[in-house]
């Protein structure tokens, strides 16, 4: 089918199916002349419009993913099973031309460090018009078309920074010019893949709004992969969980995240602390064990070994998806009583009274450290650290010597109780 | 960029300062007595004495130091015992013919090493790139004057297809003198060969592995726009800068290929000048070289810091 | 199509460069535990012994080395002809069943030349290359250690000396002191020195800074302590890699330096000796006398080549 045709065809379809669809995909990376499954029998999909979360561990597949989608694996991976479809198109099996085609127009991506994304001997304008000049446009009315997406992303003065160069921003500013470059082509997915991870967490939160903007703006339907909870909680629609290669839970991000029903959603829920949590009273929970490495075993279910519900069964089989309700999935035998799972740790300490014994451990006066070339370091003024309550008392029993500063420092007076 | 610039300059002379104590001390001070190194185990003390009060060794170390690095910087390059004439005209002609030969060998090679480099990037670890690498890791350790018999035996005593001597003779032709010097110019040419490659190899497959090419492939872009605009434009960067540091194993084999096919050039002049214990040339000769190679690393410093944006305007805002 | 920037992905390419090692600390886009199992595995020795075992390139150098060594060691048992015995009448054969290689201008055997002349390479090559090892190590642990004036001052000493192409060093102090078998190693050791205490500091900079050095001064340890006991053995793949590398250059430089008239005096067998001696036979055709000795030493300094990049390539994979 010529591309015409295909586009046309993709524009049919775009109007009535889901943008992405993926099924039963495997992943498969060659090391060392044995192949290990990276990600195993994976499958959603994004409706148009829709934001849909990849959680997981490092490690556990995420980012792989998002390189399939792309066929941007390295070259001792592939994809070993299943299907992939962005509207309604197979990157699968495409030729290189179309293979172009698609990541032009149809799907985009964006990183973890943006400044790494840029090329270092290009202006920033000139890296954005390129976007515009794939799709056909005049050098001349590209540059226009650049400055234009840099307006939408919010930078306040587009035609400086379109004469930059990517050394020369900051990673917010980066981050949205990476960003811009990644909706010039409108495409019908976006893939954001750890996009705020590498930034402070006030900067963060600008990039997160504006994602949020753009989507409504361009309708575009998004695959949101991140280890962090609580951001894709605030970015994402629909959740899926992944874990060792494998989507143990998926569903809208509220009741997930609300109401798990798998015990590793459980457990991840429990790592985090919540409002009202004090540490001086209340513990975090752990998961137990480690991530299995790629190429584990395959019998019975993938997080057996660290389940606390674990029985025989889950050891032997592997669990299909179960139907929880409300559009949710979770994949677990025990799923129903995955909200009660025992915790590993004792879910509160005995609180210590030892407010104000003893004076403070370590007390740091008019501490001032200054660098060569005449770069002022902050000058701190007195410190109180009252370090003598809890952390220190019960783990190291007692008094605790503190190193002496190493570097020469300016009347430093050091008390130790 | 200005500052960059004059504290470059300023270590370079502070370089230059380096090596010409260090040149003299080793030329001067370390053979012991001139004069008797000149005349031999066998010659009269009275002739050596003289022959070193001639040479002006027998004043103190410091005023012999200022007095050469004053001629020096009046272009006064000393007086060749051999020759008992001045040094500078043997110099200045050695060092142009020099500078032919090794203008062929590093026009030949450096086009050559990067495109090898680079098709060894593309190519990374499969056959064609374990080919180049392993010829041009094994052509770099060859020395030239091994390969230049190799050479001269095969072409030159067996097929007689090129000449054995270097020099075309006195005013010949720029085709004939071309014809002559392509023997020399192939030993050198294998040796650098290895070095370019590897670092074109390099810096090619960093560029290929970096995030920002991923961008541009995933931005769409033809394969020829990624390649030329994307991976080249800063994969060959660091490649340019070795260039001018291959000058030092250049001049090395300058040395070696000069001596074997008799070429009158800076490199042998050097060696005539050591074996003949004419000191004041060995050193003038060493100088020059030492002088060379400090401004092709500036040279090559300057070009780095202009054509890499991030070092020419600074860091982050 | 093959070779060009990596897309698409073909169904099971087989990568030797192993993509999952380069951890990145947010465990990035290829599975950080997976990487970090597969790197750990790579770290450990046994595994990179196997891996070495598995390279065709160090078995084809060492395999040659093992043979040179032989010959070294016990050539004098199996040559044909007692390499120091003139036979005037039989002088300028060519290659015959009664000899292999044919005759030098003195009669003498040119096979046994060759085999006997590798004790002398064989013998000076390591221990230069070791001596130039320890000592470039304390240099560059030191420097790369303290820092400050004391780095910055023999960084730019060193900075001078490698200004100077290593033959012309060589060249400056070999004929300030004289050949002989304990002068050449010496010299070669110290020419070496800061070529490998340059290397070895760029590697204690990278660990310098690492927390476990911050922890072991914090701890108060001597500064001895820290740099021998904790640093060195974090840089000792490099010093590995360093050494093999430079005992190729080692190679390299004395025949070279041989063939310039600096080797050990003769008749002792000396393949750049004997190149330098019988050189002007070529002209009259007698092309074994410098061929084979020529060929001797291509393979020897190729072999050694392939070992240090075999080592290379299984310590940094």
């Amino acid at each position: 089918m010529t591309t015409d045709q295909a586009s046309s065809a993709s524009s049919a379809l775009a109007a009535s199916g889901p943008a992405l669809v993926v099924s039963n995909m495997d992943v498969t990376y060659r090391v060392r002349g044995q192949d290990r499954l990276a990600l195993r029998n994976v499958s959603f999909s994004i409706g148009r419009g829709e934001s849909y979360g990849l959680v997981g561990e490092s490690g556990s597949g995420k980012s792989t993913a998002a390189l399939a989608l792309v066929r941007y694996l390295p070259s001792n991976g592939r994809v070993s099973g299943g299907t992939i479809s962005i509207n309604g198109l197979n990157p699968l099996s495409m030729g290189k031309r179309d293979l172009r085609q698609l990541r032009a127009r149809t799907i985009s991506m964006v990183y973890q460090e943006p400044g790494r994304a840029l090329n270092p001997s290009l202006r920033v304008g000139r890296q954005i018009a390129e976007v515009f000049e794939v799709a056909g446009e005049s050098s001349g009315s590209a540059m226009a078309s650049a400055e234009d997406m840099l307006r939408k992303v919010q930078i306040s003065d587009p035609g400086r920074v379109m004469r930059r160069y990517p050394h020369e921003l900051s990673g917010g500013m980066a981050q949205r010019a990476v960003i811009a470059m990644a909706l010039a082509s409108s495409p019908s997915v976006l893939i954001l893949d750890e996009p705020t991870t590498a930034l402070d967490a006030t900067v963060e939160a600008e990039v997160l709004d504006l994602v949020a903007a753009l989507r409504q703006e361009f309708d575009t339907s998004v695959l949101f992969i991140s280890h962090n909870l609580a951001v894709i909680a605030k970015m994402c629609d629909r959740v899926g969980v992944l874990y060792a290669g494998e989507l143990v839970e998926e569903g809208p991000a509220r009741q997930v995240f609300d109401d798990p029903r798998h015990p590793y959603t459980v457990g991840l829920l429990r790592c985090i602390p919540r409002r009202g949590q004090r540490k001086d009273r209340d513990r975090l929970d752990t998961i137990p064990g480690f991530l299995p490495a790629p190429g584990h075993s395959l019998s019975g279910c993938v997080f057996a070994p660290r389940c606390a519900l674990a029985r025989d069964r889950c050891r032997s089989e592997s669990p299909p998806f179960f139907d929880v309700g409300d559009l949710r999935t979770a994949r677990c035998f025990y799923h129903e009583q995955a909200p009660d799972l025992p915790r590993a740790t004792p879910s509160s300490t005995p609180a210590l009274a030892t407010d104000g014994i003893g004076g403070p451990l370590v007390e740091v006066e008019k501490l001032s450290k200054t660098f060569g070339g005449g770069v002022q370091a902050l000058a701190a003024q007195i410190f109180g650290l009252y370090i003598g309550f809890i952390y220190f008392t019960p783990i190291f029993g007692g008094r605790e010597n503190i190193a002496s500063c190493t570097r020469p420092c300016t009347s430093l007076s050091v008390t130790c109780v | 960029m200005a500052a960059f610039l004059l504290r470059r300059l300023g270590f370079m002379i502070l370089t230059l300062f380096l090596l010409s104590l260090i040149i003299f001390f080793a030329g001067q001070v370390v053979p012991g007595d001139p004069g008797r190194a000149v005349l031999g185990p066998f010659a009269a003390n009275s002739a050596v004495q003289a022959l070193d009060h001639s040479l002006g060794v027998d004043k103190p170390l410091v005023t012999r130091y200022l007095s050469w690095l004053g001629g020096l910087l009046h272009g006064d390059l000393g007086k060749s015992y051999a020759y008992q004439s001045a040094v500078a005209p043997f110099v200045r002609a050695a060092l142009i013919n020099s500078i032919k030969l090794a203008a062929l060998a590093f026009i030949i090679v450096v086009p050559l090493g990067i495109v090898g480099g680079v098709v060894a990037a593309f190519y990374e670890g499969r056959s064609a790139d374990r080919v180049i690498s392993v010829t041009g890791l094994s052509l770099t350790s060859v020395p030239e004057f091994v390969s230049g018999i190799v050479l001269i035996v095969i072409f030159g005593v067996t097929l007689k297809w090129l000449p054995v001597t270097a020099s075309a003779g006195a005013g010949a032709g720029v085709f004939s003198q071309f014809r002559h010097l392509i023997l020399p110019a192939i030993p050198l040419v294998l040796v650098l060969f290895g070095y370019i490659a590897r670092m074109a190899r390099a810096g090619t497959i960093e560029v290929l592995n970096s995030d920002y090419t991923r961008t541009a492939v995933l931005k769409g872009l033809p394969e020829a726009t990624v390649i030329r605009r994307h991976v080249l434009r800063n994969s060959l960067l660091p490649t340019i800068t070795v260039i001018a540091t291959q000058t030092g194993y250049l001049i090395g084999g300058l040395v070696v290929v000069e001596v074997l096919f008799n070429y009158q050039g800076l490199g042998n002049l050097i060696y005539k000048a050591a074996v003949g214990k004419d000191f004041a040339m060995l050193e003038a000769g060493v100088l020059i070289i030492g002088v060379v190679y400090v401004v092709a690393t500036l040279i090559a410093d300057v070009l780095l810091t202009l054509l890499n944006p991030r070092l020419r305007l600074g860091g982050t805002e | 199509m093959s070779g060009s920037v990596p897309q698409p992905a073909e169904p099971g390419a087989a990568s030797p460069v192993d993509p999952v090692a380069p951890i990145d600390r947010t465990g990035g886009y290829l599975g950080a535990t997976g990487a970090a199992a597969v790197a750990a595995a790579s770290r450990s020795t046994p595994a990179r012994w196997r891996l070495l075992l598995r390279k065709a390139t160090f078995w084809v150098g060492a395999i040659i080395v093992l043979f040179w060594v032989v010959c070294a060691i016990f050539g004098h048992l199996f040559a044909p002809y007692d390499p120091l015995a003139q036979d005037l009448l039989a002088n300028n054969q060519a290659p015959s069943g009664a000899h292999w290689f044919g005759t030098d201008q003195l009669g003498r055997d040119v096979l046994s030349r060759v085999i006997v002349g590798a004790r002398y390479i064989l013998i000076i090559t390591p221990l230069a290359t070791l001596i130039g090892t320890v000592l470039g190590t304390a240099l560059g642990l030191a420097m790369g250690y303290f820092g400050g004036w004391f780095d910055s001052v023999v960084s730019r000493i060193v900075e001078a000396i490698l200004a100077l192409p290593f033959a012309i060093i060589i060249l400056l102090f070999a004929v300030a002191i004289g050949p002989s078998v304990g002068s050449i190693t010496v010299i070669i050791g110290l020419v070496f020195t800061p070529l490998i205490a340059r290397t070895v500091r760029t590697a204690v900079l990278v660990e310098r800074h690492q927390d476990y050095v911050s922890a072991s001064r914090l701890l108060g340890e001597s500064p001895a302590r820290v740099m021998f006991g904790e640093i060195l053995p974090n840089v000792l793949p490099a010093i590995v890699v360093e050494f093999t590398v430079r005992l190729a250059y080692a190679v390299f430089a004395l025949v070279t330096l041989s063939f310039l008239g600096f080797g050990i005096k003769p008749p002792t067998p000396d393949w750049g000796g004997d190149i330098a001696a019988n050189y002007s036979g070529l002209l009259a055709g007698y092309w074994w006398q410098t061929l084979f000795p020529a060929l001797a030493i291509a393979s020897l300094v190729i072999a050694v080549a392939l070992i240090a990049d075999s080592i290379e390539q299984v310590l940094n994979a």
